[in-house]
């Protein structure tokens, strides 16, 4: 197909892919340090004035802060909520950073990251639910790092193919399709592998690479990263369900089975959804941070 | 473009590829369920015979396609209020019924079953009418019933337990000053309210299990789900769904379906639009 050899040519080629967050990537190396600790990170989220005050209103924010006294420096802000939390939110505020001023409009980068950190959140919450046998192995939080950027592909596509990004939407107005269809038919290649190709420029870890790779069709994942694709997969329906699919997107239609049936989902349907809808609050509270 | 006709030999092979995949158990003679249900997948797949397809599904699970049969087998028509009759007959006959057993203090709440909800029009639709009824009523308190609401698959319990619906499901048969008052706006699509979801609990749930765990009803919408099964295993289905009502409980089956020949545990009841079932105990 013409239209995907030109975008994985142009992709192949191309200098200007958005980099990967720095102030993450740092955060992260200290958190896999054994001998770092909240101090350390501090230092790090003081450093950088924006990110401080960003974690700081979300810290104060009635998610995290339940009528406490409100938190006035960084280091109190980061006991509260804890590495785990921290690590994430630093994550999502920077790769929002990365793509501000790309040219979508506020609204649609709201939307767009209040549905991806869902994701995110939602992922580990099915891999907390499920009996798979070796879930103490998988990561939380590269399970949260997967969903958050499991439709980044659809960003790349917007700043790198601004034509193809519009014509697709315009097919989903009229065809209850899900977006990742219409961009197979149209285009030959869809966001998922669009996104992959990025996170394996940002050199991330294969199981989030396959595992957003694969995210539509699980059950053609190798073994040893399905699980990965099979959360996302469950996370991105549950969540598009919910009400929250990406920016113009459609409710979904395809689900996996298998994806459910491997995972050993043990899970009360009732609260699972209730746990999509939980996270709705934090996740909006985030884009809209992330976005100021 | 005509349907192609399944023989013998593909329907067997399919059939029990389907009930290892899924549970659900197709009885003989029903050939002409998976032509409807298959035929469109053939053609999607390119596949000139349903053997091909089976093969293909069996033996290439890369491909997806075992999903997309249990699927196009366990999709349902999705309709508000569907056939009428069974709701109307709830608000004029049955719910007045249990409200002066409840005034008396003979009745302390009521537990409906939706026994194949699929994507949660039926189920939510009972629960519209339980509080439109009740709203007509004074002194009564709203909290006092239960709707449980299953299905075999997960897809749809899900997109059920969401309930949110996008512009072509919320016109299906819903009445617009009920989406007014049931439903909020949420982006593009529709929400059902808290007030009508609180009421349900959703469940996976196969119909071939043991039903003692899910307690008893005083109602059950057991409604286009026995197309799938064979007539040994619709006369234990209704066994079972009798043992699960509580004493002259009531039983409502789709608009083209009977219980004639599987049962003698029930009572046919005729109302002005339809018919429904009575156990007798």
């Amino acid at each position: 197909m013409i239209k995907r050899k030109i975008i994985v040519n142009k992709l192949a080629k191309v200098d200007a892919l958005p980099t990967f967050p720095e102030i993450a990537m740092r955060v992260r190396e200290k958190l896999r340090d054994p001998e770092a600790g909240i101090k350390e990170i501090s230092v790090i989220v003081e450093n950088d004035p924006a990110l401080a005050s960003r974690i700081l209103k979300l810290a104060n924010s009635s998610y995290y802060n339940f009528g406490e006294r409100q938190f006035g420096n960084v280091r109190q802000a980061l006991v509260r909520m804890g590495l785990g939390e921290v690590e994430k939110l630093i994550l999502a505020m920077g790769v929002m950073n990365v793509f501000k001023g790309t040219g979508l409009s506020k609204n649609y980068f709201k939307e767009f990251w209040t549905h991806s950190i869902m994701v995110g959140l939602t992922t580990r919450e099915i891999i907390a639910a499920s009996r798979l046998e070796n879930k103490q192995a998988i990561d939380q939080e590269n399970v949260f790092t997967a969903g958050l950027f499991h439709a980044i592909g659809r960003l790349i596509l917007f700043q790198f193919f601004p034509e193809y990004f519009k014509a697709i939407l315009d097919i989903a107005r009229s065809e209850p399709l899900d977006l990742y269809e219409i961009e197979d038919r149209e285009l030959g290649i869809n966001h998922a592998e669009i996104g992959a190709m990025l996170l394996d420029r940002w050199k991330l870890p294969d199981f989030i690479c396959d595992g957003v790779m694969y995210q539509y069709e699980p059950e053609k994942c190798k073994p040893e990263t399905k699980a990965y694709a099979q959360a996302i997969h469950l996370s991105n329906f549950s969540v598009s369900c919910n009400g929250n699919p990406l920016p113009e997107g459609n409710l979904p239609k395809r689900f996996s089975q298998g994806a459910w049936h491997d995972l050993k989902m043990d899970e009360d349907i009732t609260e699972l959804i209730q746990r999509v809808k939980n996270s709705e609050e934090q996740a909006a509270i985030m884009a809209s941070l992330g976005l100021q | 473009m005509a349907k192609l006709s399944i023989s013998t030999e593909e329907f067997k092979l399919i059939r029990d590829f389907i009930e290892a995949s899924c549970g659900i158990s197709l009885g003989n003679e029903k050939e002409y369920l998976l032509e409807t249900r298959l035929s469109k997948l053939l053609k999607e797949t390119g596949c000139t015979t349903y053997k091909e397809l089976y093969l293909k599904a069996k033996n290439q699970p890369a491909s997806g396609l075992r999903d997309r049969i249990v699927d196009a087998m366990t999709t349902n028509e999705t309709l508000w209020f569907r056939d009428t009759y069974p709701f109307e007959i709830l608000k004029l006959t049955i719910l007045p019924e249990f409200l002066d057993e409840i005034r008396s203090g003979k009745r302390r709440g009521i537990r409906i079953w939706s026994a194949a909800c699929s994507s949660g029009q039926e189920p939510y639709s009972m629960s519209i009418t339980l509080i439109e009824f009740f709203k007509s009523q004074s002194g009564i308190p709203l909290n006092g019933f239960e709707i449980m609401a299953t299905d075999i698959s997960p897809s749809v319990l899900l997109m059920a337990s969401a309930g949110v619906y996008d512009d072509f499901a919320i016109g299906r048969g819903l009445p617009k000053n009920y989406m007014d008052v049931y439903f909020e706006k949420k982006g593009r699509f529709w929400s059902v309210t808290n007030d009508v979801k609180k009421h349900i609990k959703f469940k996976q749930f196969n119909l071939q299990s043991d039903f003692s765990a899910l307690g008893k009803f005083d109602v059950i919408f057991c409604r286009n789900v026995a197309i799938y099964f064979s007539e040994d295993f619709k006369r234990s289905l209704f066994a079972k769904i009798a043992r699960a009502l509580n004493p002259r409980g009531y039983l409502f089956l789709g608009g083209a379906e009977s219980l004639i020949g599987l049962s003698d545990l029930f009572q046919m009841k005729k109302a002005k639009s339809g018919v429904y079932y009575q156990v007798v105990r």
